[in-house]
């Protein structure tokens, strides 16, 4: 058996899961593993599926499809009973009706080991939660982090393979939080069990963990070490949720420079040039100097600070460099209106492909009325574009020369412009309503992400924050939507 | 005079002195007295000594057990599912099991007799049938309305502790579902148990007046002009009552006590 566990470094394997309520997915298609002995952490927003991952592993939700393997068989049909893994929940789940000892000793009573049995490892477990004195306390008349440490005992004294923690340290104070954290890493380092933590605390994740999952809409966006995922974010998204960051569409203008910021950096990649790319950079690795009459105002990025907050051991400015803001954190004080010039060492510029560029619709339809049609959605459309100085007639034909084309039910790939997009507050703009589901900052402008009912999402340009989960109304002038007919225009001749 | 909070208890304190105080005193009073107002045990001993009247009691006690076990072993499944959003989407179902309650009492055990009468269970020729089940038919809602209000609070998070600690489903009903509803189970114990012990509408009803129980009997007393047996069979009930709360207190902690409905 040992030997088999050490041939075996994963201790659990999830093989393309997959899990929907209703029509909602929530783990889209989530393959992952973890190596035995590793503190791991699914991050994420909440509703990104770090939560369903976990219960799926516990045995509380069933996936609707893909397989979950522990030491290689196949737990995912289990009931949570027969798992050999232990959960911590977010709200503790004590029972109110059994005192502390009783509490822990549950699943060990449950296991019907001899009573001495019971007690040395329920004494260990209080030892090693540091609540020796409180055995025989009611668990209501204990303070939350008290709570949660009688939770995470319960769990560690059956001895898991693996422990679940579900957001454990959600309910306490700041400081509590990171004197558990720093205790629960600890603990880990001592038991020598695997840790699956679920969190939506970026700090707490690159705390605590040796691996983070950053996970977005039932889908990892990126595996890696801590370092790995704030030194090398993969997409602007993971930039974003992990630390503060500057984000700026940049391209690629030649093998050793990159414009953003209407400003060249060196920058030598093996992308190609006049690739679109996402640069991120953070705060702390901005340089500053004080701009004198000496300074090369073309060559040199110069700007205005423009706030300023003292965060104890650094300050941190908003610098304006043309339209863009620029988020600095600096150990010297300036002061606002200070012109500055700025510098960005090449190794800290961080490029990314991009995650959207365009809304691109690959099954939008034309409907009877002209009128396009993605998802339910109806949008008032120039079919003209379809056919150079065509018209359409009284009866509602495309129109060349001699030739009609009736285009009912025709298959287009509709193209929008992110920033041709008008975005509202006020539904009564327009019949296209989305949620926010997204917004990341860049600069000079916000990088919207709205999703409607019918789940197509949109990306939207807007220099205005909406707020995730705001329901907005989209429109759309229709000389903006640009549209190339599937298959070839003769078939639709009449 | 400043105005103090207190004083808006006055009215309560009254209230609590003139009908509740001071008549347990008065059946304490009448219960250890002769028809001249002399203190007599003549009571005590007319009770002990007479098989029948003990006999009442017993059959009291055990329609009172009987009832309250098969209510709640009916009621609690009803209860269950009907506070489980997934089984039951709305509270039409709800309103529809306790409806019973809003039905004049009288009129409700007089339409029960008829309806066994129809199915040929009347109270003549069965009547420990025909009260048990007229008993159910009425206390049945006062069993589902505590524990459908424990169980809308069941925390779910407790259940899934359970299993992932080793129970099975079994298990996780009697060892999570169980304990959390505990106030819910005490309530309906209180409201089936005692009142089941003092009716005698149900009992005569339905069986025809074959089956006496504690109610009936104090009842008949008071009406014979008995003032002072009738007082000492209440007080005997007064006993009870409290012996029973002392009993269901011991399953359940103060502080669930209060979250119940009482």
């Amino acid at each position: 058996m040992a030997e088999s566990l050490s041939e075996n470094p994963r201790i659990i394997e999830l093989k393309n899961i997959t899990k929907s309520f209703g029509n909602k997915v929530a783990v889209d298609d989530l393959s992952l593993y973890i190596k035995r002995g590793e503190f791991i952490t699914l991050l994420g927003p909440s509703g990104c599926g770090k939560t369903t991952t976990l219960r799926m592993i516990a045995g509380f939700e069933m996936p609707t499809s893909g397989e979950i393997l522990l030491n290689g068989s196949d737990i995912s049909k289990l009931p949570p009973n027969l798992r050999p893994v232990n959960t911590v929940f977010q709200r503790y789940a004590l029972f109110p009706h059994l005192d502390v000892y009783d509490n822990i000793a549950f699943g060990l009573k449950l296991k019907h080991l001899p009573k001495d049995d019971i007690e040395k490892k329920v004494k260990h477990a209080l030892a090693i939660v540091d609540l020796e004195e409180l055995a025989e306390r009611d668990v209501a008349t204990l303070s939350g982090g008290q709570q949660q440490r009688v939770a995470i005992a319960r769990a560690i004294v059956m001895e898991p393979e693996i422990l679940l923690l579900d957001e454990p340290l959600g309910a306490l104070d700041l400081k509590m939080r990171k004197e558990m954290q720093l205790e629960l890493k600890a603990m880990h380092k001592k038991l020598g069990i695997t840790f699956l933590y679920v969190t939506h605390d970026q700090e707490e994740a690159l705390t605590m963990s040796d691996t983070i999952v950053v996970m977005k809409d039932g889908r990892i966006e990126q595996i890696g070490t801590p370092t790995e995922i704030y030194n090398y974010p993969k997409t602007a998204y993971v930039a974003d949720f992990i630390g503060e960051s500057n984000i700026y569409n940049g391209i690629i203008k030649d093998h050793a420079t990159i414009h953003f910021l209407n400003h060249d950096f060196e920058y030598h990649s093996k992308l190609k040039t006049n690739q679109k790319v996402d640069v991120v950079i953070r705060p702390e690795d901005i340089e500053l100097r004080r701009t004198s009459d000496r300074t090369n105002r073309e060559q040199n990025l110069i700007g205005t600070i423009i706030s300023k907050v003292f965060k104890g051991i650094h300050f941190e400015y908003v610098i304006l460099s043309g339209e863009h803001e620029i988020i600095v954190q600096n150990t010297k004080e300036y002061h606002v209106d200070d012109e500055l010039t700025i510098t960005i060492d090449e190794d800290l510029i961080h490029c990314m492909e991009k995650d959207y560029d365009n809304n691109i619709f690959l099954d939008a339809i034309i409907n009877k009325n002209n009128e396009l049609l993605i998802g339910s959605d109806t949008y008032e459309i120039d079919i003209t574009q379809l056919l150079l100085d065509s018209k359409i007639d009284s009866d509602g034909y495309l129109v060349l020369n001699e030739h009609r084309f009736d285009l009912t039910n025709a298959e287009v790939v509709a193209e929008i412009i992110p920033s041709k997009i008008t975005i509202s507050d006020d539904l009564s703009l327009s019949n296209i309503h989305a949620k926010i589901i997204e917004s990341i900052y860049k600069g000079d402008h916000y990088q919207i992400v709205a999703r409607t009912e019918d789940e197509d999402d949109y990306v939207i340009i807007d220099p205005y924050p909406y707020n995730i989960g705001d329901i907005v109304s989209l429109a759309v002038k229709k000389e903006d939507i640009k549209l190339t007919l599937k298959g070839d225009l003769t078939k639709y001749e009449i | 005079m400043k105005f103090r909070r207190k004083y808006l208890a006055i009215p309560y304190v009254v209230f609590l002195f003139l009908f509740i105080i001071f008549p347990i005193f008065v059946i304490i009073f009448y219960a250890f007295t002769d028809s001249s107002n002399h203190f007599s045990l003549d009571q005590v001993i007319n009770f002990f000594t007479d098989s029948s009247k003990i006999m009442v009691l017993v059959v009291s006690v055990f329609f009172a057990i009987l009832n309250t076990a098969i209510c709640l072993l009916i009621g609690y499944p009803i209860a269950y599912f009907l506070a489980r959003k997934d089984y039951n989407k709305n509270t039409v179902l709800f309103f529809l099991f306790i409806m019973p309650m809003w039905i004049n009492f009288v009129l409700r055990t007089s339409a029960t007799r008829d309806l066994l009468f129809l199915i040929g269970l009347d109270g003549g020729h069965y009547p420990y049938l025909a009260t048990t089940i007229g008993l159910v038919y009425n206390y049945l809602p006062f069993v589902i309305l505590p524990l459908y209000s424990t169980m809308i609070k069941l925390d779910n998070s407790q259940m899934e502790a359970a299993a992932d600690l080793g129970c099975n489903k079994m298990q996780v009903f009697f060892k999570s579902v169980i304990p959390q509803t505990m106030p819910g189970i005490v309530s309906a114990i209180i409201m089936t148990f005692m009142p089941t012990m003092t009716t005698y509408v149900i009992s005569d009803t339905l069986s025809e007046r074959n089956i006496v129980l504690l109610g009936s009997s104090i009842a008949s007393a008071f009406d014979n002009n008995n003032w002072n047996s009738g007082s000492f069979l209440a007080m005997i009930m007064l006993i009870i009552v409290f012996i029973s709360m002392i009993v269901t207190n011991r399953f359940t902690k103060k502080s669930e006590v209060s979250e119940s409905i009482w």
